[in-house]
């Protein structure tokens, strides 16, 4: 399948186009972000496939947002699924990364991954590689809405109990990129406290994720306690988009309504 | 709205407090227990009756179900029995 992506990527290198190609790598067994400098290397290119669809993936976006601040006059092409690729757009907004320095290679997502995703939309508008999947239609967050108030009480507390304040959801995601952060405010989040506030510390997190989360699965593929994170932050961006109307990264020239100051 | 000394301050905080009364409600608290009204510095007894209001309503829903300080005393009785 990544036929076409080498082709692609090794003629923007030999024709000088990009300064590097940021995607993922496979060497001795294990699969790892790589930027690739040398159309030599491409040979050992991998798409995040592993075991299964889709798990050897990585949040490539947060590390070209530190690749562009060390260069930030080169262009970088970037390995893009649908989920990336609607977390450059918002990146872009938000600033932190500059449309006309990256260049997405777009990867569609075979259906086994779009399914354990429940993916609005697994593939990216700049396709380029991999299948244009249908939309699959979620269940995680309609069995949690279809709980009665006191049961979705203690299925959330019984959740996050489990959270041992690793933060490794927040390091992981590629749509954090604040400087402080408000979950190691001590004035906000008590420090030394494990499991954190129940539920504050993560409705905290899923509050600041309006307007940014992509919904890549990562935060969720990345706790160790087994949180369903990503059914909090589905139902963030399913308010998000019944109350307010928006819908985050599905535009270039719209902003979320959190963002937007409004004066009358 | 939008008549707030900080502009539009009020409007902003109401799409958190929309966004937030949601969540909550996922999460398995009553969205009632969050409640935002807007109140000018001139109106003391519309105050008053708002606030009034407010506490009659909590007291209805009863204690909060994730007050640590009940949990404690729980924990406690339990021991004594």
């Amino acid at each position: 399948m990544s036929k076409k992506i080498k082709e692609t990527v090794r003629t923007l290198l030999v024709e000088g186009k990009i300064r590097g190609f940021l995607g993922l790598i496979e060497r001795d067994g294990h699969v790892m972000p790589h930027l690739f400098g040398d159309p030599q290397e491409l040979e050992h290119l991998s798409l995040g496939d592993h075991g299964r669809a889709g798990d050897a993936r990585y949040p490539l976006n947060q590390i070209l947002i530190q690749l562009m601040r060390a260069y930030p006059e080169e262009t970088f092409a970037v390995l893009v699924r649908g989920c990336d690729e609607r977390g450059l757009r918002e990146l872009f907004k938000w600033q932190q990364l500059r449309e006309e320095k990256v260049i997405p290679i777009g990867l569609g997502c075979p259906e086994e991954l779009a399914r354990a995703c429940e993916c609005e939309k697994p593939f990216p508008d700049n396709l380029l590689d991999g299948p244009k999947g249908e939309k699959v239609e979620g269940q995680k967050v309609a069995r949690v809405n279809a709980m009665d108030i006191d049961a979705r009480l203690r299925f959330w507390k019984a959740e996050f109990d489990r959270c041992i304040k690793c933060l490794g959801c927040r390091n992981i995601c590629p749509m954090c990129f604040c400087k402080e952060c408000t979950l190691e405010e001590a004035n906000l989040i008590d420090s030394g406290e494990i499991p954190p506030a129940n539920p504050t510390f993560h409705l905290v997190r899923a509050i600041h994720m309006v307007g940014r989360c992509i919904d890549c699965g990562l935060c969720e593929e990345a706790c160790p306690a087994d949180i369903p994170l990503r059914t909090l932050y589905k139902k963030v961006a399913e308010i998000v988009s019944e109350e307010f109307g928006y819908k985050t990264g599905y535009t270039v020239d719209e902003k979320s309504p959190f963002n937007i100051i409004e004066v009358k | 709205m939008g008549e707030c000394h900080y502009q539009s301050g009020n409007v902003m905080a109401n799409k958190r407090m929309t966004l937030l009364q949601k969540l909550l409600e996922f999460s398995g608290l009553h969205a009632d227990r969050l409640r935002v009204r807007w109140v000018s510095s001139a109106e003391a007894a519309e105050y008053v009756r708002e606030v009034s209001g407010f506490v009659e309503d909590i007291k209805k829903l009863g204690p909060n179900p994730l007050s640590v300080k009940r949990a404690m005393r729980s924990v406690r009785n339990e021991q004594k029995d």
